[in-house]
């Protein structure tokens, strides 16, 4: 389950249970996201840009 | 600053002396929050907000917020390796584009964006998430950044938003 909210935008969310165990699993073992490196790749061009 | 593969020709802090009467997204509650409250909110440093300009006319906005994702309900022998109930994050509150600029990937551009702030955020003070509440309607286009929902429960709740992470690797990777 989880907790979280509608606008007005909250800054905290809680996770519980096994969305919470799934959440730290990926956090400490993160598996390829190839969607994730390409936005990474393309948040660089910003520091190039600089 | 301008990126080449940007449809902007800069991207800079909301400013008091930005006309944004004439953007309008579409929602109104959005157009609300960039004419009336967006200045105010980083006055206050609750949040600041990135207007991406084409041709000297603002054409999209992001607000970016300090957040955190708390485990909730575990036990300390749960949280393996990193003994934290919060992770930092930066949540991507609001994004818009006026309505005269969709369909040149300014949203695409902001969220990128958010990515190079938060970097710069992890290289000050430690930020381990991007976050955000998607939309419904909205939740592809955050997964093809990488974004995954929070929640596998969430769907079936009929929700106004669902809440979305992306993971940030350890080390500039």
């Amino acid at each position: 389950m989880l907790t979280a909210m509608a606008r007005p935008v909250e800054l905290v969310t809680t996770l519980e249970g096994e969305d919470a165990r799934r959440f730290l699993e990926e956090l400490e073992h993160p598996k390829r996201n190839k969607a994730l490196e390409r936005t990474i790749a393309r948040a660089r061009r910003f520091e190039k840009a600089k | 600053m301008h990126n080449p593969y940007s449809p902007f020709n800069d991207i800079s802090r909301i400013a008091g002396n930005v006309d944004l009467s004439a953007f309008d997204c579409g929602d109104p509650d959005f157009n609300d929050y960039i004419m009336n409250e967006a200045y105010i909110d980083q006055q206050e440093n609750f949040s600041v907000t990135y207007i991406g300009f084409i041709g000297g006319k603002p054409a999209a906005f992001l607000s970016l917020v300090a957040a955190a994702y708390k485990t909730a309900s575990l036990d300390r022998t749960e949280l393996g390796k990193y003994s934290y109930r919060s992770v930092p994050a930066v949540k991507i509150a609001r994004v818009a584009v006026d309505n005269a600029f969709k369909g040149k990937g300014c949203g695409r551009v902001l969220i990128e964006y958010a990515f190079y702030i938060a970097k710069k955020v992890r290289q000050l003070v430690g930020c381990r998430l991007v976050v955000t509440d998607a939309l419904p309607e909205r939740i592809g286009w955050y997964e093809g950044f990488g974004f995954k929902l929070s929640s596998q429960h969430v769907k079936a709740e009929n929700r106004k938003n669902y809440p979305m992470h992306a993971t940030l690797l350890p080390d500039g990777r």
